[in-house]
């Protein structure tokens, strides 16, 4: 990965914020550390694109200020295990291996034990973390069929090495999660899926998936333009409506049988998978999948069980 | 105050035109009443072009005026353009007259960030895209010119509008033309048949021929984009037309299907009319209604 233009900074401006989420939509609680600003993936769909104005990347130097944020979030929070991630505003992994900068952050939370840290990205590079992940890092690549990666996230890696660095990371000692997000519908798109279900259980333990969430394609009506614009085919082949959040998103009955279809593979491959739906409403939820979280307080305590079924009472 | 001859002036050179267009009757009437008053602005005594004033050139012209009164501007090309949109910011520029501005300006060699600063003066988003639209604009078909100052097409319609072909601009103004419609309407007529070109590849033209208005013409673009909410829409339409409510009561879905829950409202003037009412409610429970308008905005169970 070339570098682009990248600005040091340390600042006062706070790091660890709540995961934006959605208005009206269930979201799972969340928490972001803004250690870089600004990806050098340009995936075609991305909502940076909408909300970054600074092609640059900026990334925050002070280690020490962000991990003692960290850890007075972690300290305050009386209810739930914390999971805190870097891929907000970026990619956890795209540029690490020449900025660095997960590798204090992923030691703390080793040495912490009272929180998770995801490392979230489609950039297949973990090696150089190596002599520092922990069981308190969960590793996680967004997954998508290699024809749609290589229609929308050209500067990614393939899905094959994404799978291959979960396994390594299965390997080494940590829990792994898979994001199938965004989903998209395109012609074909239900057997590409199928297909690449079949490719994920083959290469992985899911048992040692801690998580899988799925997500169908939104973005905001600045996006809707851009895709018109760039005549995005892929990405605007399906139906879409304007949601409750003035989001863009697919009509519901489309995103209830992507997601009925999705929860049904992947379950059928391993039955104890916990499988989440990315900011969506409660009637969905319960139309695809039968479980009924009906506020974002329900699935954060959803996730309190699974980490529970995962680390014992080592945490929280 | 001198005078010129009109077959003096190169009436053909537009370099510094950025008026659009040029026939202004109002201004014709008050030149045939009181004359010119305010001299012409022109570069160059020998070979005279006109700098400002083309809308009163033009008048004079059609007014059969030989002479008119001018001042002669001792300034270089650049300054001479900035003259002439300076001459202009005192009336409101339609789209056209505002994307000759930012054209002209780059045509001369301005830099980017000038421009953008004479963009922010007209109105316009200082942005690269305003530039680029702003050159598609003023090169545009003469059709294309006449409709977006006819339909005062604010630049994000413009730029919706340029991205089709040629061709397709011709069929779009004309189905625009057929059916009327407000700027709002024009503009998502434009949405949908942009995302219809995205999907399809190419748009048929002559199925949209024959729409009553454009709202008809909204309908029969969204059944091609939308099919599947079309269909809701019109499943959500038959029922209701079906159960005939009477018009105090009102049943409303969320536009887009998202919302489960659906609005019921209803208007009485006295007690006999809420008991009429919820009576005809509890029938139309009873005969299933609901349960079927219920079904529209759950969605369908799926698990494979």
């Amino acid at each position: 990965m070339s570098l682009p233009k990248v600005r040091r900074i340390e600042s006062e401006v706070s790091v660890v914020r709540d995961c934006p989420g959605t208005h009206k939509h269930i979201c799972c609680g969340y928490k972001t550390i803004d250690l870089v600003e600004g990806c050098p993936l340009s995936c075609s769909y991305c909502i940076l694109r909408g909300y970054l104005n600074n092609p640059g990347i900026t990334v925050r130097t002070d280690a020490r200020a962000v991990i003692g944020e960290i850890d007075r979030a972690i300290v305050s929070e009386a209810t739930h295990v914390l999971r805190f991630g870097t891929g907000e505003l970026s990619d956890s992994l795209a540029l690490d291996d020449e900025l660095r900068v997960n590798a204090p952050v992923v030691r703390f939370f080793g040495e912490r034990k009272k929180a998770l840290l995801e490392l979230k990205s489609k950039w297949a590079s973990i090696d150089h973390l190596k002599s520092c992940l922990n069981p308190y890092v969960v590793v996680s690549f967004s997954v998508a069929p290699q024809r749609f990666i290589d229609a929308e996230e050209k500067r990614t890696s393939p899905v094959s090495e994404r799978l291959k660095a979960l396994k390594k990371a299965q390997d080494w000692g940590c829990f792994v999660g898979l994001h199938f997000d965004p989903v998209v519908i395109y012609e074909g798109f239900e057997k590409d899926y199928a297909d690449l279900i079949e490719e994920i259980a083959g290469a992985l333990d899911l048992k040692r998936v801690i998580w899988v969430s799925i997500g169908t394609l939104r973005f905001t009506p600045l996006l809707m333009r851009l895709f018109l614009r760039e005549n995005r085919t892929n990405l605007l082949y399906g139906e879409f409506v304007t949601g409750e959040d003035g989001k863009l998103r697919y009509l519901k009955d489309e995103r209830i049988r992507v997601y009925g279809m999705l929860y049904g593979r992947l379950l059928e491959k391993e039955p104890a998978l916990f499988v989440y739906l990315c900011m969506e409403r409660a009637d969905v939820w319960r139309r695809a999948t039968g479980r009924q979280p009906e506020t974002s307080e329900d699935l954060a305590s959803f996730f309190d069980g699974r980490i529970h079924e995962f680390y014992g009472g080592s945490l929280a | 105050m001198n005078t010129i001859a009109i077959d003096k002036i190169d009436v053909n050179e537009r370099l510094f035109c950025i008026s659009y267009p040029l026939e202004d009757n109002l201004l014709l009437a008050s030149i045939a009443r009181f004359g010119i008053l305010l001299p012409l602005g022109l570069l160059r005594e020998d070979n005279p072009v006109i700098v400002a004033g083309f809308k009163r050139l033009d008048a004079a012209r059609r007014l059969g005026i030989t002479e008119v009164p001018c001042l002669y501007l001792e300034i270089g090309a650049r300054q001479a353009l900035l003259t002439a949109i300076n001459d202009n910011l005192a009336r409101p520029l339609n789209t056209v007259e505002k994307a000759l501005c930012i054209n002209k300006m780059l045509a001369a060699g301005f830099t980017r960030e000038e421009v953008c600063e004479v963009a922010a003066l007209l109105g316009l988003p200082p942005r690269e895209n305003t530039l680029e639209t702003a050159v598609s604009a003023a090169s545009a078909q003469t059709p294309v010119l006449s409709f977006l100052v006819k339909r005062r097409l604010p630049f994000p319609m413009v730029e919706q509008l340029l991205w089709f072909d040629v061709e397709e601009q011709k069929s779009i103004i004309r189905l625009a033309d057929a059916v009327g419609g407000t700027v709002g309407s024009l503009r998502e007529m434009l949405h949908l048949m942009m995302l219809l070109k995205v999907k399809r590849g190419a748009i048929d033209f002559r199925q949209f021929e024959g729409a009553k208005d454009a709202d008809a013409l909204r309908q029969r673009l969204k059944r091609q984009t939308h099919p599947l909410l079309s269909g809701l829409e019109e499943k959500f339409a038959a029922l209701m037309s079906a159960c005939a409510l009477p018009s105090q009561i009102k049943v409303k879905v969320d536009p887009a299907f998202e919302k489960e829950s659906i609005d019921i409202s209803l208007r009485a003037g006295n007690v006999r009319e809420i008991e009429d009412a919820l009576a005809k409610l509890q029938r139309l429970t009873g005969e299933g209604f609901f349960r079927s308008i219920f079904e529209l905005t759950q969605g369908a169970p799926h698990r494979i």
